[in-house]
């Protein structure tokens, strides 16, 4: 009995394991660790003025979850109007790898792109809504 | 008709030529590079876009065979436009960058497959 109860903490701690992911910009200078504990299941594309641009697919990850592991002086921080949110890209090849929400700064948006084992047929057929932050929900009176 | 391109934080802007009936072809590059870009690319002829200002801080990138110039703006790092691999006279724009074109509304934008790039392939 014991056994199992071990064997079935071994299996669960290693599959919260196995969800660590890496991601990287693409000349690979910037690399960061995310753990994302669902499985993609909430993805979108923003079309506010900034996100539209990127253009990225983006999931939500916990602050805690994300740790820059390489690169950290090549990233480069942009923010614009209220400031509260700020949108990271590498300084040498431009990929946005992520962004500090301004919905809730306790959360990163991610480049799903940049996740290194996600396969690009993974990645197109991902099932992306669209997120309304033209009409942000902190700028409706 | 002319259309303004801008980057998010606007410092660098340049003018495009859009056919009245919208851009012939758009599309999204599932390259290594596209797709972490993410945005969908019009593409345009040599002759249909303009500087107007902040080339200075456009930043240039680069790699592999070094043959696509690839810019993005060095304040707010957002990917205006390329100059493809296949045809480096003719440019790759960040539709998204342009006013007036929404996106999420195109009703054609195909699947480059950069991954297997033509110029990659055995003869």
């Amino acid at each position: 009995m014991k056994l199992d109860i071990v064997v079935l903490w071994i299996t669960f701690t290693t599959d919260r394991l196995s969800k660590m992911r890496k991601l990287t910009c693409h000349c690979g200078q910037i690399e960061i660790e995310i753990d994302i504990k669902d499985n993609f299941e909430d993805l979108y594309r923003c079309n506010c003025s900034m996100c539209i641009r990127k253009g990225a697919i983006t999931a939500i990850v916990n602050k805690e979850d994300l740790k820059v592991v390489k690169g950290m002086d090549k990233l480069k921080c942009y923010q614009f109007k209220t400031k509260v949110a700020k949108h990271y890209f590498c300084s040498n090849c431009g990929i946005q790898t992520h962004n500090l929400r301004r919905r809730d700064p306790n959360t990163y948006g991610i480049n799903v792109a940049c996740i290194n084992d996600i396969s690009t047929k993974e990645l197109f057929d991902f099932k992306v809504r669209i997120n309304d932050g033209r009409n942000h929900i902190m700028d409706r009176k | 008709m002319k259309k303004k391109l801008t980057c998010h934080c606007g410092e660098f802007e340049a003018e495009v030529i859009i056919p009245e009936n919208g851009i012939e072809k758009v599309m999204r590059c599932n390259c290594t590079l596209c797709k972490r870009k993410g945005y969908v690319i019009g593409v345009l002829g040599e002759n249909d876009f303009k500087i107007i200002k902040g080339e200075k801080l456009l930043k240039l990138y680069q790699y592999y065979t070094k043959a696509a110039k690839h810019y993005f703006c060095s304040i707010c790092g957002i990917h205006t436009h390329n100059r493809p691999r296949i045809n480096p006279k003719i440019f790759g724009i960040n539709v998204a960058c342009v006013e007036g074109i929404d996106p999420f509304q195109l009703k054609n934008v195909g699947l480059n497959d950069g991954e297997n790039h033509p110029l990659d392939q055995k003869k």
